[in-house]
């Protein structure tokens, strides 16, 4: 039981941290937008299989 | 050509767009969205020395911040559809030199840009993005604006404050419940108590305490609400945890302070995120005059100048195509001007010298040179403003219902607890203060407020993907009331733009061949009446304009005329035939030796007009149509519809009065509309939804906004609607009947604080997973 004396101050330190850093990434605007990075990482891919074919076809390319 | 494929485009600003994307590499745009991007046609006008403007270090001197040698602002970004368009700005962006960052963030539509201003000028980069079909405008924060972002921010920190340190207080005082049985001595249970009330009184102070004014306002009105129940719950488990923990002795029930507080955060923060989407977004945009005109000077010089610095008695041009930017007369200059918007007439109205326009109209066929005669606040368009702040007056309010419950709720617990208390003082009177306050902890209502918040959440995201936005919270709890329904017309159970209905040929000439010609010469026009016609392959050549008549080309080597009958015929010296029938607008394509061929061109009914009379129908509300419009089209489509009761050439003052009356009837009333003439009766109506091609105005005044245009998701959205409210009356009957139940246990004194916390917990998450039932409508539907 005598760890608790440690134990529980260690804990009261961390939890200050933890508020401190949260409030920091909320000042910061980190949870201002909710919505667009779960989308923008779907997006960074360029256009692989359409990319093979105009390698196999590069011909085509041109009429654009 | 597109992912290796040849493509046909509606329209050149199509084209021409599709051809920006794919020169810079960006077709996996066109794989990655979901929403068809709206056509660059209907986004505002393009005026590149509107644009230049921009470069002038006065104008930009708001909104322009210098960071070194890098200069960053704000835009708005007007035509987003979905996630790839942000996907495409931001990588279209990355590809001009000069351009250091770009960032879109999607819920409210707004561009971040850093750049380099010696290298590139501001107007350069709303050029690209307007080149790939775009508009993007200069943001200006606003108080509102910024007041949100700042609430948002707080609302976030408390909740996620009181989450941080409810755990930590169930830890510490969860160690001392009996049910755990941990043995602890003397000294470490008085340690545990008081790191529990020091980690709680954060929670009470700081992220509790809008349920504490929230509180103490409804007493002052005297309303017990929910935030009276709440208020008392969690200051009786906290004051009550003092106590205990200065004298050693009772039950902790700390933690129960610490998990309403979060609980209750998290479902106001979930309803404050869903409503705001881009509600908020929109709500900046209230652009309904030109950044910018052409003055005349009196050298006879045009200049360009920002609205701002406009003048009356100055002498504006107004290039066909563009808005009128304040009210005047007009000096020279002969067209026909759209005033859809201000009047809900579908027809451009021709106008000529000494006649009257007003800002905020279309001027849509040849130039015109106006006298300014009022601006700002004096227009007409400012009138409606101000009608509009008082028909926001006349809004009914409504109670809402969850706080009814909560009213005659906490009545009852009240009530009992005191029975409950005078009868345990007479037993046991040392006990009677623990029995009391675990009653009150154990009935907090807590499942009882997140009830509403979780099925208004809930709803509204399925809404919002069928593409109905809420962006005022009464609507679904009111929704059940509604009996009557406004409908407007241009606009809004109509397309709203021309599309040619029949044609007639005379004698001798064949359909197709009527239509050839008659396309390739409105394919040369700006006129809104060739749009109706679509695309040819035939070039008509020397095409002229004669505004208010018509277009005169030669197709096909023929010298032709399309436009009024007195000026085709005069072409061929013929007298002018009479239009087949009185309605519509007829145009007539005739050539040298005479007439050949009618186009009848109407404002056509939108396909899913019917659909939505009957839900309407089968739901039994009355139907009603209110139209500026003064033409026999209302009563067509009223007819067709089968809606008994139109009324047209109203005024948005007229529209105001007949829903006043409706009001006075005691009718509860839902109207639909999008133009700036249904502003005030949009303000009014106890339910107002705006189409998605409403102006902004319109759409700022609604509770809610109809994205998608469809008026067949608003077949679906009131089925979401009344199974939403069916859940939340599930909801609370639930979370009656659990705070019922347990009002006896609680008054023999058998709850302790660990069931208390269980009971509610599971509560809670009943409720909430019950809400979570009509997210699953959406995807069927």
């Amino acid at each position: 039981m005598a760890a608790l004396y440690v134990m529980i101050p260690a804990a009261l330190i961390l939890v200050i941290i933890a508020a401190r850093f949260f409030f920091w990434a909320v000042d910061s605007g980190q949870y201002d937008d909710l919505d667009s990075p779960a989308h923008s990482i779907l997006f960074d891919d360029p256009l692989s299989h359409v990319k093979k074919l105009s390698e196999e076809n590069p011909k085509e390319q041109d009429d654009a | 050509m597109v992912i290796q494929e040849e493509r046909v485009f509606c329209c050149p600003g199509c084209q021409a767009v599709a051809q920006a994307i794919v020169e810079n590499g960006l077709e996996s745009y066109y794989q990655h969205r979901s929403e068809r991007s709206s056509n660059p046609d209907e986004l505002p006008g393009f005026i590149p020395d509107e644009l230049k403007l921009y470069d002038r270090a006065e104008v930009q001197q708001p909104f322009v911040r210098s960071e070194g040698e890098f200069s960053s602002t704000q835009l708005l970004i007007e035509g987003i559809t979905c996630a790839a368009c942000g996907w495409l700005i931001e990588k279209h962006l990355a590809n001009i030199p000069g351009v250091n960052s770009s960032q879109l963030n999607l819920s409210n539509h707004r561009l971040h840009v850093r750049w380099d201003s010696s290298k590139l000028p501001l107007s350069d980069i709303l050029h690209s993005i307007r080149k790939i079909g775009y508009a993007a405008h200069p943001w200006h924060p606003d108080a509102v604006s910024t007041q949100i972002a700042q609430e948002n921010r707080v609302a976030l920190r408390k909740l996620g404050l009181a989450g941080l340190l409810w755990m930590q207080v169930m830890m510490a005082s969860m160690a001392t419940w009996p049910e755990f049985n941990l043995d602890l001595s003397e000294a470490m249970d008085g340690v545990l108590r008081w790191v529990s009330l020091l980690l709680t009184t954060p929670i009470i102070f700081y992220c509790s305490t809008e349920f504490f004014y929230g509180a103490m306002r409804d007493i002052r009105t005297r309303h017990l609400t929910m935030d009276v129940s709440v208020s008392l719950a969690i200051l009786g488990a906290y004051f009550a945890g003092i106590w205990s923990t200065v004298t050693g002795q009772g039950e902790l029930y700390f933690d129960a302070s610490g998990m309403f507080a979060f609980f209750l955060l998290s479902g106001r923060y979930l309803e404050r995120r869903a409503r705001e989407r881009t509600a908020a977004a929109t709500a900046q945009l209230v652009n309904l005059l030109p950044a910018s005109c052409l003055i005349l000077k009196e050298d006879g010089q045009s200049e360009r100048i920002l609205l701002k610095d406009l003048q009356l008695q100055q002498q504006v041009i107004v290039p066909p195509g563009h808005l009128i930017p304040a009210d005047g007369v007009i000096l020279s200059g002969q067209s026909s001007v759209d005033e859809s918007l201000l009047t809900g007439e579908y027809l451009p109205l021709p106008r000529q010298p000494g006649d009257q326009v007003t800002a905020g109209t279309l001027n849509v066929e040849g130039p015109l040179t106006i006298q300014v005669q009022a601006l700002g606040d004096n227009t007409r368009l400012s009138a409606i403003v101000r009608l509009l702040e008082r028909a926001q007056s006349l809004k009914p309010k409504f109670a809402e219902f969850a706080d009814q419950v909560a009213q005659w709720f906490l009545i009852s617990v009240l009530l009992i607890a005191a029975i409950v208390g005078i009868i345990w003082l007479q037993i046991d009177a040392a006990r009677a203060f623990w029995v009391v306050l675990s009653l009150l902890v154990a009935t907090c209502p807590c499942a009882l407020s997140l009830a509403t918040p979780t099925a208004l959440t809930a709803a509204t995201g399925s809404l919002h993907k069928l593409g109905l936005l809420i962006t005022k919270g009464h609507v679904l709890e009111t929704f059940k009331q509604i009996d009557t329904v406004i409908f407007d017309k241009t606009g809004t159970l109509t397309e709203g733009r021309l599309t040619l209905k029949r044609v007639e040929c005379f004698p001798s000439y064949t359909h197709e061949q009527a239509m050839e010609w008659a396309t390739a010469l409105e394919n040369r026009s700006e006129h809104p009446i060739a749009r109706a016609f679509g695309h040819s392959k035939l070039i008509a050549e020397e095409v002229t304009s004669s505004p208010g008549l018509g277009l005169q080309g030669s197709v096909a080597g023929q010298l032709m005329r399309i436009g009024r009958p007195d000026y085709v015929c005069k072409l061929s010296n013929t007298p002018p035939p009479a239009a087949p029938t009185a309605q519509g607008q007829w145009l007539l394509l005739g050539d040298t030796q005479g007439p050949i061929a009618w186009f009848a061109l109407d404002d056509q009914l939108r396909k899913d007009a019917p659909a939505l009379l009957d839900a309407c129908r089968a739901m039994g509300w009355q139907t009603i149509l209110l139209s500026g419009d003064s033409s026999p089209m209302v009563h067509e489509i009223a007819q067709q519809l089968g809606i008994s009761d139109a009324r047209g050439s109203l005024t948005p003052d007229d529209k105001l009065k007949v829903l006043e009356q409706l009001h006075q009837q005691g009718h509860r009333v839902l109207m639909l509309g999008d133009g700036v003439n249904d502003v005030p009766v949009l303000a009014a109506a106890d339910i107002s939804i705006a189409m998605g091609s409403a102006t902004d105005l319109a759409k700022t005044s609604a509770d809610a906004i109809l994205l998608s245009n469809r008026l067949s998701s608003l077949v679906g959205a009131f089925a979401i609607a009344k199974k939403a409210r069916r859940i939340i009356i599930e909801n609370l009957s639930w979370a009656i009947l659990y705070n019922g139940l347990i009002i006896p246990f609680a008054a023999v004194g058998w709850v302790t604080p660990g069931w208390a916390a269980l009971g509610m917990s599971v509560s809670s998450l009943l409720v909430v997973l019950n809400a979570l039932r009509l997210t699953a409508v959406a995807e069927k539907t």
